[in-house]
């Protein structure tokens, strides 16, 4: 530090910078302080921002999971099969009844990620559909 | 500048720490609970739906272990002993469950999930911790900003649960029906839906009444009302994860309790050995320190709250804000800040309750047994 600029600094604890003429001399610690309220700051903000943007975009994009909707929408019903070779389909209810497998231990799940697991089954299927049952609409997953 | 003095305000720790531990004991519970479903999400019946397949899954035989951890974290967390490395490693337990697989994305265990990391960054093992009894001899503050985060989580987490709510199937009390015990003569009737519109009512209010400070009290009875109902009246299958998310929600609703330690003023009759049990006991569950406990016999005493001894002697006195309470009012006011009764306690001043406890008190202060001796209590 500068002899001038020492001179000018008020080095008494906890009072970090002293008004000179229209500007200011700020000591370390003043500057360690406003960079530890600005952290503060940044994190404050980009905390609220994102949990509030969350489930914002997950209720635009009618995803269920992140957003708060406890309990709060039965939501769209699926039913789930799976299709063998030769076209003969298994719903995952008759899966159950018939493996004892394939337990679901929440009600929304992406359907897109059921297709490893329902896809690994003996014998193995050749696709998994998924069929909304309000819309009829169906998604099928071919089974690599 | 009003940014610097938001981000470098203070405040008392002691909220936080009775916050985490009480999540702390929610988050045991739930390790619990986790044990039978990690079990059989691994067991290989349960369709696995997992959004990072390069994502390990527990070894075989260490589900135990990895719930004794989570427990063992837990534990330390609530007790405060090393606060961040046990807040630390609970979070990375709840975080590996939440990614793990979409069958365990509940919305409960993310809100544990984001209260632990809050609690964490808030410095929580500041006050109310072995931290403080063994290592700690800073001051018992945090910046206020900190605990203003898990509070306004949630606002976040009412108010979109009642935007979600506002849907034709949810307001005809479809849900009702089919997450709650409510018998099925009932479904048929208006009850579903009023109780579908109370729930949405409710919530509302939680998000907003919190903040206000008129309302507050009465946000903290209904939010106690709410999730105590939710605990007795949702299906059996939900009964255990419900009691450690109602736990788990309602201990944020302590940091709303700013008042500063030893603000309020009891003064008590310290010549009668009954008064002096009900003052130890209040005294024990005072975690917050709001109260300081003086007998009618110190002189100071009273001539700050500016009552006689013989008023004391008469009734308990409460003063704070330049206000004086006596008897009932006194002992729930009292109430109304201690963490164990702060969220029932407003509801002592729905009528009849008033009326009930001046004459209950009446009655109990002129049959009590005194002694004479005045010894004073610690403070």
């Amino acid at each position: 530090m500068s002899p001038l600029r020492d001179s000018l600094v008020n080095k008494q604890e906890g009072q970090p910078s002293i008004p000179l003429s229209g500007f200011t001399l700020h000591t370390p610690s003043a500057i360690m302080c406003k960079m530890r309220l600005g952290a503060s700051a940044a994190f404050f903000v980009l905390y609220l921002a994102v949990q509030i943007a969350v489930p914002a975009i997950q209720i635009v994009r009618r995803d269920s999971n992140f957003r708060w909707g406890m309990f709060a929408e039965s939501g769209e019903r699926h039913d789930i099969f799976l299709e063998y070779p030769g076209q003969a389909r298994e719903s995952l209810d008759q899966l159950r009844a018939r493996t004892g497998r394939g337990k679901l231990l929440r009600s929304q799940v992406d359907g897109a990620l059921l297709t490893p697991y329902l896809c690994s089954q003996t014998p193995k299927p050749a696709r998994i559909i998924v069929r909304n049952l309000r819309t009829g609409a169906e998604e099928h997953y071919p089974c690599r | 500048m009003p940014l610097d003095k938001f981000f470098g305000a203070q405040t008392s720790a002691r909220p936080l720490g009775v916050a985490r531990a009480a999540v702390g004991i929610a988050a045991f519970g739930r390790a619990a609970i986790q044990y039978e479903i990690l079990r059989a999400l691994f067991s290989g019946d349960v369709v696995r739906s997992k959004p990072f397949p390069w994502l390990p899954d527990l070894p075989h035989g260490s589900i135990p272990v990895f719930v004794a951890i989570w427990m063992l974290a837990s534990v330390s967390f609530a007790f405060g002993f090393r606060t961040r490395l046990s807040g630390g490693i609970l979070l990375a337990c709840l975080t590996y469950q939440l990614v793990l697989d979409q069958n365990l994305d509940w919305s409960n265990l993310y809100f544990m999930a984001l209260v632990v990391f809050l609690l964490i960054v808030a410095d929580s093992g500041c006050s109310f911790s072995l931290d403080r009894r063994f290592f700690r001899q800073d001051p018992e503050q945090v910046s206020r900003w900190t605990t203003l985060l898990p509070r306004l989580q949630l606002s976040i987490v009412y108010g979109y649960s009642v935007l979600l709510k506002l849907n034709p199937s949810f307001l005809a009390g479809q849900t009702i029906v089919q997450a709650t015990r409510m018998p099925a003569f009932l479904g048929a009737t208006w009850l579903p839906t009023l109780t579908a519109a109370a729930t949405v009512g409710i919530e509302f209010f939680l998000a907003v009444g919190l903040w206000v400070p008129a309302l507050r009290r009465a946000a903290f009875a209904l939010g106690f009302v709410l999730h105590t109902a939710i605990f007795f009246g949702m299906d059996r299958a939900h009964t255990s994860t419900m009691f450690t998310f109602g736990l788990n929600i309602l201990a944020p609703y302590v940091l709303f309790l700013e008042q500063a330690p030893g603000s309020r003023l009891v003064i008590w009759d310290d010549g009668c050995a009954f008064c002096r049990r009900w003052i130890t006991l209040f005294r024990a569950f005072d975690w917050l320190g709001v109260h300081r406990y003086e007998g009618s016999s110190s002189r100071d005493a009273l001539a700050n709250a500016g009552v006689t001894a013989q008023e004391a002697d008469a009734e308990i006195k409460l003063s704070f804000d330049g206000r004086i309470l006596g008897g009932f009012g006194a002992i729930r006011e009292v109430l109304c800040l201690l963490p164990i009764s702060f969220l029932w306690a407003p509801l002592l001043a729905v009528p009849p309750l008033p009326a009930i406890g001046r004459r209950l008190y009446r009655r109990v202060a002129e049959r009590r047994k005194c002694t004479n001796v005045t010894v004073p209590v610690r403070r």
